[in-house]
C-alpha cells in the first residue's frame, strides 16, 4: 500500500523563541530549523510499516519555501521513496494545507495518509482532522499504536485519561503522539542516497488551489513572566493561598 | 573550639554556619556518597564575610576546606572531622554583564551552566562546557582550571578568566578584577590560583570572557575501523572545518557498547561492532552555511574510509540524544560500580598502544575486569574507568601503578583536567619534576604559611 | 449573536472543563446554547440546564453519538451551525478531534485553546508551546473555537434554568468503529503525566520517611517524585528522578519537599505551573523559583498538610 506522510519544517524545538521588538512575530532570522517532532514521528512511523511489509511507497509532502527541500530530504534519508515540494513563500493556514493536501490525495490515491498531530509553531492541531473531513475519509488522532489489519487500520489513540482504540476503514488519516516511535537518526549512506530520490516541485495553481484567509495574527507578545514568590508561615496560609490564589487544589 | 565557630557565627548570622546532622546530611564525597565530617559548615555571604571568617581562623590556627558544586573526582573537597567547611553556595550572584567588552562579573558560587545562560542571554557564549555543568560551580571550575567538551576549541578554564578576587589564609582580600583582554602590569597573580585546588586563597569573585554565540552546530556519531582511521578523521575534520570543529569525543567500543546495547540505558544509533565511536560536533553561526560543510567534510571523511559509518542529527533533539550517551557518567558509574577513575593526557599518537597494553596488565591479574575507556582525543585527554569488582586498598595501589607507570615514559600527565586533590597526590611526581615541585611548595609556604588551606591536598606532606 | 457551546461529558456527568467554556462563551455577549451528544446522556442535559449563563440544551441522544466518534459528532455539528455566529467548547481530546472537522465543513479557519477573549472576533492564544502569545482575529462569519479550559474561571454549575431541546437527527457515518478503550486507572498518577507532582529531597533523610509525602500524594491524587540526591541516598528507585538527567515534568502543581533546588532538578521542573517550596533552609536555591515557599520542618509540616488537605 501506499502511504503519505506530510511534514513541516519548524523552529527546532530547543530553540528558545523570541518575541520581535515590533510584536509583528517571532524571530526566525538565523535559528535552527528542522523536521516538526511530530511529523519526524509520522516519517518514522510510515517506514516502521514499510520495514514490516505493509507499505510498499512512502511518498513525502511539505508545503513551503524552498528550504522545506532540506527536510524532504531528511525524510528520504530515513526512508521515504520520494518527496513533492509544493512550492509557497507564504506560511498557508491549516484549512488551505487540508485543501493542497486533499488534492494531492486524488492524484496519489493513497491508502494511508500519516501526520503529525500538530506542528510545535503554531500549535494548531487541525490539518489532520480538516484533511479527514474534506476527504470524508475516517481519523485516527493523537496515535500512540497503529495496527494494519487487512482493509482496516487500528489506531490506539492517547485521549483524556487513558488510550481508545479505533478501527477505520482505508483509507484513512492518521495523526501521530509522542509516544507512537522513537523516530531513527539518518545513516550517512542514506543521506547520500536520499540526494538522488526524486523530488517532485510543484505549486498551489498546479493543484488549483487558491490560497483564502480566514485568521489574521494582530500581534505576538512575550507571556507574561513569573512573578516573584512569597514566603508564607503557615500550613494553613499555604493551603488558603492553593485554594483560593493559585486555585491548583 | 566553640569559641571560634560563636565569632564565626557572629559574622555571618545562626542560620549560616550548619553544625552535626546538618554537616552529615551532606555528602562529602558524590562518588562514595560518605557524609560531610567537617566540625561545621560555614556559608558566607561574600567576600567581606569571608574574609573575617578567614581572619578568625588564622588567629585560631583553623584549617579550612572549600565548596563549590562538589562535583570533583579526585576528594579534593573532602573534609576532617577537624576541619571547618566554607561552602560558597550562597555567592550566586551575577553582578553584571558587559556586552560590549564581552565580559560576565560573578560571584564564585554561581553554577557554571547558569552563567552560560546569562551568556546567552545578551547574545554571548561562555565557553567552558562539562557535563556537571548543572552542579559545578565558576569557583570550582576556576579552582581546578576544569577542561571539559570544548577544549579543543577554546582551551580550558584558564583561557576563559580575566580576573579574580581571592580571599588568602589570614583573611586578607586580593582583588585583581582585571576586564581587560591585555594587562602586562607586573606578574599575572590570577594564574596562580587557577588550578590550585584551594590551597593558596579561596576564589570569591571572577571576570569571565564570553565569546560569540555560535548557534549553528551540527552533531554526528561516527564509527572508526581502527586508530589509524580515528587519527586521520581527527586531522580531517580539523582541516575541512577549520575554527568550527567544536567537540571530538572518542568512546572506545568498552564504553560506547556498555551505555547503549549492554545495559540498554540509551538506543544504540549505531551498531556496537566498531573498535572507536567519534562525537563530532561543528560550530559555527550561519545554519545553512555550517550544516552543508558540517555534511560535506562527514561525507568526504566516509569517502576516504576515514570513517565506516555515520549518523548526523535532524535535530537538536537528537543532538542531545547522542550527547546523552557520551554524558552519561551516572550511568557508568551504576553500571560498573565499584570502579576506579583516570583522568590521564598523553600523546594522541601512543594511546591505543598504552589502552591495549593497560587492558592486557589488568586483564593479567583480574581476568574479568573490566576496562572502560573515553575521552577528549583532540586534547590528547583521555578517561578511564577500571572496574575488578572490589574496590580494596591493595586493588586500588595495583591498578594505580599499572595505569601511571607507563605514563612517565611516554611522557603523559596523572592528570589531565580533575586535578590531584588527595587522590593523585603521591603520584604527583610522575608528572612534576623535583624541580617543579620543590617551587610549587615554596609557594604554599610562602601564601599559606599556616597550612590552613585545603591541608594535606595536592603537594607532598612537608616531612 | 448566539453561541452554540459543545459539552464534554461521559454520558453520566458534565465535565467541568465545559463550566471554563461557558465563561469564555459569555465573554462573547449573547445566548448560549449548549449541545449534550452522547447516548443514554439526559442527566448530563439536567446538569447542563443548571449551568448559569444558558439559554438553552440540544440533547442529541442517540447510540452513534456514545463515543464522541469525530465522523459522526461533526456533521451534527455542522447541521445545527446555521442558527449560530460562534462555536465554541473546552479543548478536550473529543474536542480537538472533532471540531477541526467540523471548521473545515463549514470553509472556515478555526482558533485553537483560546486563553482570552479580546472581541467578539479577536482572542488571544499561546503558540511556540507557550513561548509567545498571539492575538489572532477571525475573519469568518462562523467563528469556531476551542477553549484552554485552565485560562478561564468556571461558571457557576447551579443557579441556571434552560430548557432542553431534543434534536433527533441520527448520523452514523461509519469508516471509524470502537474497538476498547483503556482509562487509566485510579490511584497514583504517573509522573509526567500528573497535573500534580509532589517530590523529595535528601531532607527526607530515609526511605521509610518518603511514606509521609505518599500519604500527601494521596491526598492530592498527586504523583511522587524525587531529587538526584534523594536517590543516590537510596531513599527511591531511578525512576522517580525528577529533573536533567531524570524526568521532565511541568505539572499544574509541584511540591518540592525538602529539595535545595540544584540546577538539574530545575531543569525538569521549572516549567510547572505554580510551584510550592518546602524547606527548613530560608536560603536554599529552590525558594528562588517558588511561588510559594514556607520555611520550616517537613516533619511537622507534612503530616499537617496530611490533616489539613
Amino acid at each position: 500500500m501506499k502511504i503519505i506522510v506530510s511534514v513541516k519544517r519548524v523552529i527546532d524545538y530547543n530553540v528558545k523563541v523570541r518575541v520581535k521588538s515590533d510584536n509583528s512575530d517571532v524571530d526566525l532570522s538565523n535559528v535552527k530549523m528542522a523536521l516538526n517532532p511530530f511529523c519526524e514521528i509520522a516519517v518514522e512511523e510510515a517506514i516502521r510499516l514499510k520495514e514490516a511489509g505493509i507499505a510498499s511507497e512512502i511518498v513525502v509532502v511539505s508545503i513551503g519555501p524552498n528550504a522545506v527541500q532540506e527536510q524532504l530530504r531528511t525524510a528520504m534519508a530515513l526512508g521515504a521513496d520520494r518527496a513533492i515540494h509544493i512550492e509557497t513563500d507564504s506560511q498557508p493556514e491549516p484549512l488551505n494545507v487540508a485543501k493542497l493536501l486533499a488534492k494531492v490525495m486524488e492524484v496519489e490515491a493513497p491508502e494511508l495518509v500519516i501526520l503529525g498531530k500538530q506542528s510545535i509553531d503554531s500549535d494548531n492541531n487541525q490539518v489532520g482532522q480538516m484533511l479527514a473531513a474534506l476527504t470524508r475519509r475516517p481519523q485516527g488522532t493523537f496515535a500512540s499504536k497503529v495496527t494494519v489489519e487487512g482493509g482496516d487500520v487500528l489506531v490506539t489513540r492517547e485521549v483524556d485519561g487513558g488510550l481508545r482504540t479505533l478501527s477505520l476503514t482505508l483509507p484513512a488519516i492518521v495523526t501521530t503522539d509522542l509516544r507512537l516511535n522513537e523516530p531513527r537518526y539518518a545513516k550517512l549512506p542514506d543521506i547520500m542516497k536520499a540526494k538522488r530520490k526524486p523530488l517532485e516541485v510543484k505549486t498551489p495553481a498546479d493543484f488549483g488551489v487558491e490560497f483564502k484567509q480566514h485568521i489574521s495574527q494582530l500581534k505576538v507578545e512575550t507571556p507574561a513572566q513569573r512573578q516573584a514568590g512569597i514566603k508564607l508561615d503557615s500550613v494553613d496560609a499555604l493551603i488558603d493561598k492553593l485554594k483560593n490564589e493559585a486555585k491548583v487544589i | 573550639m566553640d569559641t571560634l565557630l560563636d565569632f564565626i557565627e557572629k559574622v555571618v548570622g545562626a542560620k549560616n554556619i550548619l553544625r552535626g546532622e546538618d554537616v552529615r546530611a551532606r555528602p562529602a564525597d558524590w562518588i562514595t556518597k560518605e557524609p560531610c565530617l567537617a566540625l561545621a559548615l560555614v556559608r558566607p555571604a561574600n567576600a567581606e564575610q569571608l574574609s573575617q571568617v578567614m581572619a578568625l581562623c588564622y588567629e585560631a590556627d583553623q584549617p579550612v576546606v572549600t565548596h563549590g558544586g562538589l562535583t570533583g573526582l579526585v576528594r579534593g573537597a573532602v573534609a576532617a572531622s577537624n576541619e571547618l567547611v566554607i561552602s560558597l553556595e550562597r555567592m550566586t550572584e551575577i553582578e553584571s554583564v558587559d556586552p560590549v567588552g564581552g565580559t560576565l562579573t560573578v560571584q564564585a558560587g554561581v553554577p557554571l551552566q547558569i552563567v552560560q545562560e546569562a551568556a546567552e542571554q545578551i547574545g554571548m557564549q561562555f565557553a567552558l562546557d562539562l557535563g556537571a555543568r548543572g552542579s559545578c560551580t565558576i569557583g570550582g571550575n576556576i579552582a581546578t582550571n576544569a577542561g571539559g567538551i570544548r577544549v579543543i576549541r577554546y582551551g580550558m578554564m584558564r583561557d576563559q578568566v580575566l580576573g579574580l578576587e581571592v580571599v588568602l589564609a589570614d583573611g586578607s582580600v586580593v582583588s585583581s578584577m582585571n576586564n581587560m583582554l591585555k594587562n602586562n602590569a607586573g606578574y599575572d597573580l590570577k594564574h596562580m590560583f587557577i588550578g590550585s585546588e584551594g590551597t593558596l586563597g579561596i576564589v570569591t569573585r571572577a571576570v569571565l570572557k564570553l565569546q560569540p554565540q555560535q548557534s549553528a552546530s551540527q552533531t554526528a556519531l561516527v564509527a572508526c575501523d581502527s586508530f589509524e582511521s580515528l587519527v586521520g578523521l581527527l586531522q580531517h575534520m580539523r582541516q575541512t572545518l577549520g575554527g568550527e570543529l567544536g567537540a571530538f569525543e572518542v568512546m572506545w567500543r568498552s564504553y560506547y557498547a556498555l551505555l547503549t546495547k549492554e545495559s540498554g540505558r540509551h538506543n544504540a544509533p549505531l551498531d556496537t561492532d566498531a573498535p572507536f565511536y567519534v562525537l563530532i560536533e561543528g560550530l559555527g553561526n550561519d545554519q545553512a552555511e555550517t550544516a552543508q560543510r558540517f555534511e560535506q567534510a562527514i561525507t568526504l571523511a566516509f569517502e576516504k574510509e576515514l570513517l565506516s559509518d555515520a549518523v548526523v542529527a535532524n535535530s537538536d533533539t537528537q543532538s542531545d540524544r547522542l550527547w546523552a550517551i557520551r554524558e552519561d557518567i551516572e550511568g557508568l558509574s551504576e553500571l560498573i560500580a565499584p570502579r576506579f577513575v583516570f583522568d590521564i593526557s598523553l600523546p594522541i599518537i601512543s594511546m591505543d598502544t598504552y589502552v591495549n597494553e593497560l587492558e592486557a596488565s589488568v586483564r593479567e591479574i583480574w581476568p574479568d575486569a573490566k576496562v572502560v575507556v573515553f575521552g577528549h582525543l583532540g586534547d590528547g585527554n583521555l578517561h578511564v574507568s577500571i572496574s575488578t569488582g572490589d574496590s580494596n586498598e591493595e586493588t586500588r595501589i595495583k591498578i594505580e601503578s599499572l595505569v601511571y607507570k607507563p605514563l612517565k615514559e611516554i611522557g603523559g600527565s596523572i592528570s589531565a583536567e580533575h586535578g590531584i586533590g588527595l587522590k593523585k597526590k603521591d603520584h604527583l611526581s610522575i608528572s612534576r619534576n623535583p624541580g617543579e615541585i620543590a617551587l610549587m611548595m615554596r609557594l604554599k609556604e610562602a601564601m599559606d604559611p599556616k597550612g590552613l588551606l585545603n591541608r594535606g591536598k595536592v603537594l607532598p606532606n612537608k616531612n | 449573536m448566539s453561541i452554540l457551546l459543545i459539552a464534554e461529558h461521559d454520558n453520566s456527568t458534565l465535565n467541568p472543563a465545559t463550566l471554563s467554556a461557558v465563561t469564555a462563551a459569555s465573554q462573547l455577549g449573547g445566548d448560549i446554547s449548549i449541545l449534550v451528544a452522547g447516548s443514554g446522556c439526559q442527566s448530563v442535559a439536567d446538569e447542563a440546564a443548571q449551568v448559569m449563563g444558558i439559554s438553552k440544551v440540544l440533547l442529541a441522544d442517540n447510540a452513534c453519538y456514545e463515543k464522541g466518534l469525530a465522523e459522526n459528532l461533526s456533521v451534527l455539528i455542522v447541521e445545527l451551525a446555521a442558527d449560530y455566529n460562534h462555536i465554541i467548547a473546552a479543548a478536550s481530546s473529543t474536542i480537538k478531534d472533532t471540531m477541526p472537522r467540523v471548521a473545515a465543513l463549514l470553509d472556515v479557519g478555526q482558533l485553537s485553546e483560546i486563553v482570552a477573549v479580546e472581541s467578539a472576533d479577536t482572542f488571544k492564544r499561546p503558540i511556540y508551546a507557550g513561548n509567545a502569545i498571539a492575538t489572532v482575529q477571525s475573519l469568518d462569519t462562523v467563528k469556531v473555537i476551542t477553549v484552554r479550559a485552565s485560562a478561564f474561571e468556571k461558571a457557576k454549575a447551579e443557579g441556571g434554568n434552560a430548557n432542553t431541546e431534543v434534536v433527533d437527527v441520527v448520523f452514523d457515518i461509519g469508516g471509524s468503529r470502537f474497538v476498547s478503550e483503556e482509562l487509566v486507572k485510579s490511584g497514583r498518577p504517573e509522573l509526567t503525566a500528573a497535573s500534580t507532582v509532589i517530590s523529595g529531597g535528601r531532607g527526607l533523610g530515609s526511605a521509610e520517611n518518603f511514606s509521609l509525602l505518599e500519604k500527601v500524594a494521596d491526598k492530592l491524587g498527586a504523583a511522587v517524585g524525587a531529587s538526584r540526591a534523594a536517590v543516590d541516598a537510596g531513599f527511591v528507585s531511578n525512576d522517580l528522578q525528577v529533573g536533567q538527567t531524570g524526568k521532565i515534568v511541568a505539572p499544574e502543581l509541584y511540591i518540592a519537599v525538602g529539595i535545595s533546588g540544584a540546577i538539574q532538578h530545575l531543569a525538569g521542573m521549572k516549567e510547572s505551573k505554580v510551584i510550592v517550596a518546602i524547606n527548613k533552609d530560608g536560603e536554599a536555591p529552590i525558594f528562588q523559583v517558588a511561588d510559594y515557599g514556607l520555611v520550616g520542618d517537613l516533619f511537622e509540616v507534612l503530616p499537617e498538610l496530611e490533616t489539613k488537605l
